[in-house]
């Protein structure tokens, strides 16, 4: 007995030393916060913070579709009167700016600054997103934090780049990008491959990566396309793009989470202008969003009739718009504007909760290549590019690619290529309508550099006789980075350096 | 009687290297800031841009005050705290009471910036919903030349003036936080010892006892008690109507000793 006493006892004694391993006792580790992660975990994040950025309520889609006069209010809502009196101050739409720094941007540096070859993909991909993005941001800002941004603790007053030498520079980049993608078969590490599970965007297919980098690098190129001092440089580079041989985006680049239908679970565009989860009431904004006069009036004349009950939902009493700073809705009829009258957001636009988060439109992929085309910039078929970006804006609504080319079919300025007298203005036109709703954002960018589409209306209540050109320098930048940001440049007037 | 006076001064030396000024909080348009050489904490807020003599400066493309940047408008905690104590005592009966007053500092009162977005402040009646002439405006003609404004009427004085141009400027709704209060009153009566002799209990009061009966605050501030913060971290001075309202409460209080 004594002796079963002892072993038991040696037993358990065993048991407490053989039981204290390292890491059983080691309070230091927290499993609900890694201090490290594993691309795989970062990449699906940062895409859906560029699906955010672009598609949220207030987001980039949003400034664009309202400068652009596609989108106006319902009666009953107090909702854009800012984005009506034109007030761009530092507080107006600051989350494009904060956003992109504090989520977007950050995310994919990460990313990018994860060290060794195994992960050529993945620092390519942020590189290329990173190129997405920091445009974007120039196009609305002009100068920007760039070269020493993006350090955290590093440097938090980092100095403001020249919008021009950051445009070289996401040129730079996004080659850097595509070449990562070509070298990494030939290193001698094992290369960690993006898949479906985490690259919400192409499923890890990098030929289309390489393609979506030539398309962000033809947005960057046709941009400055009307700087004569650039036309060399620009076509250089475009040659480099035909040389590397993967082409262009013939699809639209779009993010997926898998979205469901539940709260903060939903697409971000049918979350902000769609419906309230699980076949929920219209979310307000969708109720105070609606047409203008203007572009329903403009679709009806120019024979579009089928893209407009796409683009706006048609009301049993037919479409109806409102102008833009409307002061007074019950004059002359009361309750005539409000939200079950007025021609809201279309089913084209708003197609159901799982719906893709878009990025980059095929359409606008073609339109910048007939630009390109027609400008002698490039080699092609300016008119055949031209009618494919029309084809594509008419399937992405929903439609059919004969419902286009009866649409471009017809002999009509502004539709037909060759009925058209002025191909630019064609080119730029049928892009505000084929990214109406979707990134018009790209429209108002287009419209500050060739002023067209041409006699696009003004808000009734704004404070200047032309539209904005540029956003204000967000309030955070004011208070944390006063010692670089430079002199608020005049919103009205102070055009990026492309337009001049 | 005993009186109390508290007062605390804290500056902003410095930060960190290049940065004057860091957020506590805010939204853009209003906040409170550290900010280096100042008070702390600080509100900032979207302000009115004025001339040299003060007057309101308007856009003459739609009468509009022009907004300008978020500037300083003073610290939200106050230069000094008098409080008063007394207890008055008259055979078993006694009457204390705690008052005190605090001032020389604002607060960002939220209520009222919601009143004028959803149109219930008097303000946004005050022109009887018409279109009317910023009083004591000027138009700034050229650099640094203010002409004043006598024919210019603001856009949307029906509603989007008040809900959007004049609400935007959140210098409207930064208030003086000064404050009297009648902190507690209690009324109380306690029993004689003798009665108490070879009972289990030593001693035995009990009265009525009033708290926060009387809050004086300054005309401008008819909305809120400055003291309800939204929340208990460095930000403070923005109040309003997260926290449920400052209540009064009268109550029976019987203190019993062993």
């Amino acid at each position: 007995m004594k002796n079963i006493i002892l072993t038991l006892k040696i037993f358990a004694v065993v048991l407490l030393l053989t039981s204290c391993s390292d890491s059983f006792l080691d309070v230091n580790e927290d499993p609900n916060n890694p201090i490290s992660v594993t691309p795989d975990l970062m990449l699906p994040v940062a895409q859906g913070y560029s699906a955010f950025a672009q598609e949220r309520d207030r987001g980039q889609n949003t400034i664009g579709n309202l400068f652009m006069y596609n989108w106006s209010q319902s009666d009953g809502f107090s909702w854009y009167e800012d984005e009506f009196t034109y007030d761009v101050t530092p507080s107006f739409y600051q989350q494009i700016f904060n956003y992109a720094y504090t989520n977007v941007l950050k995310q994919y540096t990460a990313m990018e600054n994860l060290e060794g070859g195994e992960y050529s993909y993945y620092q390519a991909i942020a590189k290329i997103m990173k190129a997405y993005q920091f445009q974007i941001l120039v196009d609305t800002y002009g100068d920007i934090p760039y070269s020493e941004a993006l350090q955290r603790g590093g440097n938090p007053t980092p100095k403001y780049d020249k919008a021009e030498d950051i445009y070289a520079d996401l040129i730079v980049q996004l080659d850097a990008a595509i070449d990562l993608i070509k070298t990494a078969p030939s290193l001698d590490v094992a290369v960690l491959q993006p898949g479906a599970g985490d690259d919400m965007m192409f499923d890890g297919n990098m030929t289309t990566w390489i393609k979506f980098a030539n398309t962000v690098k033809l947005r960057v190129l046709v941009r400055q396309s009307d700087l004569a001092a650039k036309t060399d440089y620009i076509k250089t580079e475009l040659s480099k793009i035909t040389a590397e041989g993967s082409g262009f985006m013939t699809t639209n680049a779009t993010v997926n989470l898998g979205y469901v239908d539940e709260q903060d679970r939903q697409n971000p565009k049918w979350a902000g202008y769609g419906k309230q989860p699980a076949g929920g009431n219209n979310t307000l904004t969708n109720d105070a969003t609606c047409a203008t006069d203007f572009i329903l009036s403009y679709l009806q004349n120019s024979g579009d009739g089928l893209r407009l009950d796409r683009i706006y939902e048609k009301p049993a009493s037919g479409h109806l718009g409102v102008k833009q700073g409307e002061l007074n809705y019950d004059i002359p009829v009361v309750d005539q504007w409000v939200p079950a009258k007025v021609s809201n957001i279309g089913p084209g636009i708003l197609k159901s909760f799982a719906q893709d988060a878009v990025l980059l439109t095929a359409s606008e992929a073609y339109f910048n290549q007939a630009e390109a085309v027609f400008k002698g910039l490039m080699p092609g078929d300016a008119k055949v590019l031209y009618e494919k970006g029309i084809e594509a804006s008419f399937v992405y609504l929903g439609l059919t690619a004969t419902n286009a080319s009866d649409y471009y079919s017809r002999n009509a300025n502004l539709v037909g290529w060759d009925a058209s007298a002025n191909k630019i203005q064609a080119i730029i036109t049928q892009k505000w309508i084929a990214l109406n709703g979707i990134d018009a954002i790209q429209s108002w960018f287009d419209y500050t550099r060739t002023g067209y589409p041409a006699n696009l209306p003004i808000s009734a209540t704004a404070s200047s006789s032309e539209r904005p050109v540029r956003l204000a320098y967000p309030a955070s930048e004011i208070t944390s980075n006063s010692g670089n940001l430079p002199a608020q440049p005049n919103a009205f007037t102070s055009k990026i350096f492309w337009a001049n | 009687m005993n009186v109390n006076y508290t007062s605390n001064e804290a500056v902003v030396k410095e930060i960190t290297e290049g940065v004057n000024e860091i957020t506590v909080t805010s939204n853009g348009s209003v906040g409170i800031f550290a900010v280096v050489g100042e008070a702390f904490p600080q509100v900032k807020a979207t302000s009115y841009v004025r001339d040299p003599q003060g007057r309101v400066v308007i856009n003459p493309a739609n009468g509009n005050p022009v907004q300008g940047p978020i500037k300083n408008l003073g610290k939200t905690t106050p230069d000094y705290i008098v409080g008063l104590t007394s207890t008055f005592r008259w055979k078993a009966l006694s009457l204390s009471t705690t008052f005190d007053y605090r001032t020389g500092h604002v607060y960002y009162e939220q209520g009222s910036d919601a009143m004028e977005f959803t149109g219930r402040s008097i303000e946004s009646v005050s022109s009887n919903r018409q279109d009317f002439v910023v009083p004591n405006s000027v138009i700034e003609t050229s650099p640094g030349v203010f002409v004043e404004n006598t024919n210019i009427p603001v856009t949307g004085g029906r509603q989007d003036y008040w809900t959007n141009t004049y609400n935007n400027i959140k210098e409207n709704y930064i208030k003086d936080a000064t404050a009297f209060k009648m902190r507690e009153i209690a009324f109380m009566y306690e029993l004689p010892r003798t009665l108490l002799q070879n009972r289990p209990i030593s001693s035995l009061r009990f009265g009525l006892v009033g708290r926060n009966l009387i809050t004086v605050l300054p005309s401008e501030n008819r909305f809120s008690d400055p003291e309800f913060n939204n929340t208990n971290s460095n930000a403070v001075g923005i109040g309003g109507y997260f926290q449920s309202p400052p209540t009064r409460s009268i109550g029976f209080n019987i203190n019993i000793e062993f």
